[in-house]
């Protein structure tokens, strides 16, 4: 008797399975909270693909400064004469930005550390795990504060290296923890069984088994990336060449008396933002009914 | 006995922590460009070169780093945290004068967050889908989502500037005279308020739903039918019987968040000029004043790591099922 190779079994492609995972996305009509965060991120999307359309200034045309709001400049002028609502617009840009990249560094080191000690176990889990926890145990912002302020050119990019390398253990635990639980499932032991190599156990069977709860993670430490920027511009550690919502919320912040505008519009988009993408989060993990 | 092992063990966690995070610090605030000396004189100041040349010398800084580290390490063990380089005052002097504030902004934060939270969390799941709960829970949700310095600036936007009741910073009235202690704490009080507000309402937004969402998970068990069946008064058996069983989880998470509330006070010190260990914190960064960071990060590590370890054991004491 021959047993078939495990090539050989019809089987479902990572990226059909994940489409089929996905699927599960029309579940979202029965969240309608979650819905309005997707409409509105949706909306983020298009002004920050097409801000020169929307916005009705560059940002850099100045005009007479400290114009209250009216019918030509919607959220009034900041203290140099820019548009706040233009700048607004184009802010949305570096938001993305900066959220996109920390992410992405997030998962890159999250994959790697928890991927590594969730698959392989043994003395490396342990040792891996360790420095985890060491981590996680810092006060994340106190750590960002003093790690960005010892640069001395304000860069975005430093920021977000930085803030991605301070932001991922969190990451690392749910897929280490999500990897453990997999690895020990019938289908993988099967796999194994068959004779297939680790790359496809972890491309084909467990990878799109735990791209769920990483999306979840990562709707929700996007917008904390997002706070993370906007305190740390706050405190005046920030790019003052950029042009982040943190940035304009502090360039008003001595102006508060005389030019409110100047700080709480950008002030309002950061905090739709957040709550957008919150609910979005939240709405998704109930829906699919997971912890992280 | 059990219980006494594990502190034991997590008490010698914080060793290994202790090295970890002091060398990470000492690392991080020296390897970057200036020191010191170069703040206190400038760049543009070739001819005193010999005196910057001294000055560093009698810091220490320019010795290779890990032996400023060992220098930095055996004065700790002796209980000397250094002086500050640029009021050549103790950092120990200048930590606890700051630390008193913080203390009293982030327990009264907290104090705030949990009270106010179990009341509106524990009143949303009583009253489910009532008008109160679907408030409840919205304000909750836009809460999570505002950011403290935003809020802090609304605030004062409103209540100090428009409205003109509350102070705008500070933590007294500066050189007012009061007739009477009541009139001093009152002005005590006034400027405590708009600071523990924004620093305590993402707290209480999470907590909110937190408290809501395990009573009602509670208000669902067995023993809370069984306990309305035997007669017993409502209020009994949600405050005795649920309310009990629904803070378990808060316990956890107000020990996950001393931290990130520590983090919080750095930017509402910074913004009301409070005069705490935040504000000092994010001073003494643009000074590369390394006594005092070296010092006040120990010291706010050390709070977490305790605070968390207290979580933990109270956690356990709350719910006998623990072992540890």
């Amino acid at each position: 008797m021959e047993f078939p190779k495990e090539s050989s079994i019809e089987e479902t492609t990572a990226l059909e399975y994940l489409f089929s995972r996905l699927s599960g996305l029309r579940k979202l009509k029965r969240n309608k909270a979650s819905i309005v965060g997707l409409c509105i991120i949706l909306v983020f999307i298009v002004l920050a693909l097409f801000p020169n359309v929307i916005a009705p200034y560059h940002p850099f045309t100045t005009f007479r400064s400290r114009q209250s709001p009216s019918s030509e400049h919607w959220f009034g002028t900041d203290t140099l004469g820019r548009d706040v609502f233009s700048n607004v617009i184009w802010g949305v840009r570096t938001t993305f930005y900066i959220g996109t990249a920390c992410v992405l560094i997030e998962l890159v080191i999250g994959l790697l550390m928890g991927g590594l000690a969730g698959y392989l176990g043994g003395w490396i889990d342990d040792l891996l795990m360790r420095i985890t926890d060491i981590i996680l145990a810092l006060p994340t912002l106190i750590v960002l504060i003093l790690a960005v302020s010892m640069f001395k050119v304000r860069s975005i990019n430093i920021i977000i290296l930085v803030m991605g390398l301070i932001g991922w253990p969190y990451m690392a635990r749910v897929i280490r923890s999500q990897v453990l639980s997999i690895k020990t499932t019938p289908y993988v032991e099967a796999a194994k069984a068959m004779g297939a190599t680790t790359q496809r156990i972890i491309f084909r069977h467990i990878l799109p088994n735990i791209i769920l709860p990483i999306v979840i993670l990562i709707t929700i430490h996007f917008a904390g990336y997002v706070l993370w920027e906007a305190s740390l511009t706050f405190l005046g550690l920030g790019d003052p060449n950029s042009f982040s919502w943190g940035v304009m919320i502090m360039a008003g912040k001595n102006v508060l008396r005389s030019c409110p505008w100047i700080s709480t519009y950008p002030g309002l988009f950061l905090f739709i933002m957040l709550i957008a993408l919150q609910i979005l989060g939240d709405g998704l993990r109930d829906i699919f009914d997971i912890r992280v | 006995m059990r219980l006494r092992n594990y502190i034991f063990r997590r008490l010698l966690m914080i060793v290994p922590l202790f090295f970890f995070t002091t060398i990470l610090v000492f690392t991080l605030i020296h390897l970057a460009p200036g020191d010191p000396v170069m703040i206190m004189f400038g760049t543009s100041t070739p001819y005193m070169k010999d005196i910057v040349k001294e000055m560093r010398e009698t810091y220490g800084l320019d010795k290779p780093l890990y032996i400023q580290y060992f220098i930095w390490l055996s004065r700790v063990f002796r209980g000397d945290l250094g002086y500050s380089y640029l009021n050549t005052r103790k950092v120990i002097q200048m930590i606890s004068e700051r630390g008193w504030p913080t203390i009293e902004l982030m327990v009264l934060a907290l104090v705030f967050s949990v009270v106010i939270s179990t009341v509106f969390g524990v009143f949303a799941a009583v009253k489910r889908h009532s008008i109160f709960d679907n408030l409840i829970t919205t304000t909750a949700v836009l809460g999570r989502g505002m950011p403290n310095f935003w809020l802090a600036m609304n605030l004062i936007l409103i209540f100090s500037i428009y409205l003109g009741w509350l102070p705008v910073f500070g933590r007294f009235t500066v050189g007012a005279v009061f007739s009477s202690p009541f009139g001093y704490w009152l002005d005590r009080i006034k400027h405590l308020i708009l600071p523990v507000i924004s620093l305590s309402a993402f707290q209480i937004a999470y907590f909110t739903r937190l408290i809501r969402s395990t009573m009602l998970d509670v208000l669902g068990q067995e023993y809370i039918i069984t306990a309305r069946a035997k007669g017993l008064k409502e209020s009994v058996v949600i405050y005795k019987h649920a309310l009990k069983n629904a803070l378990l989880p808060v316990v956890t998470v107000v020990g996950i968040y001393i931290g990130s509330l520590m983090g919080g006070a750095a930017i509402i010190e910074s913004l009301f000029a409070w005069p705490g260990m935040g504000r000092l914190l994010v001073n003494s960064t643009y000074r590369r004043e390394y006594q005092v960071l070296m010092s006040l990060n120990m010291i706010i590590i050390f709070m977490v790591l305790v605070s968390n370890l207290i979580t933990d054991v109270v956690y356990a004491y709350l719910d006998p099922r623990i072992k540890y």
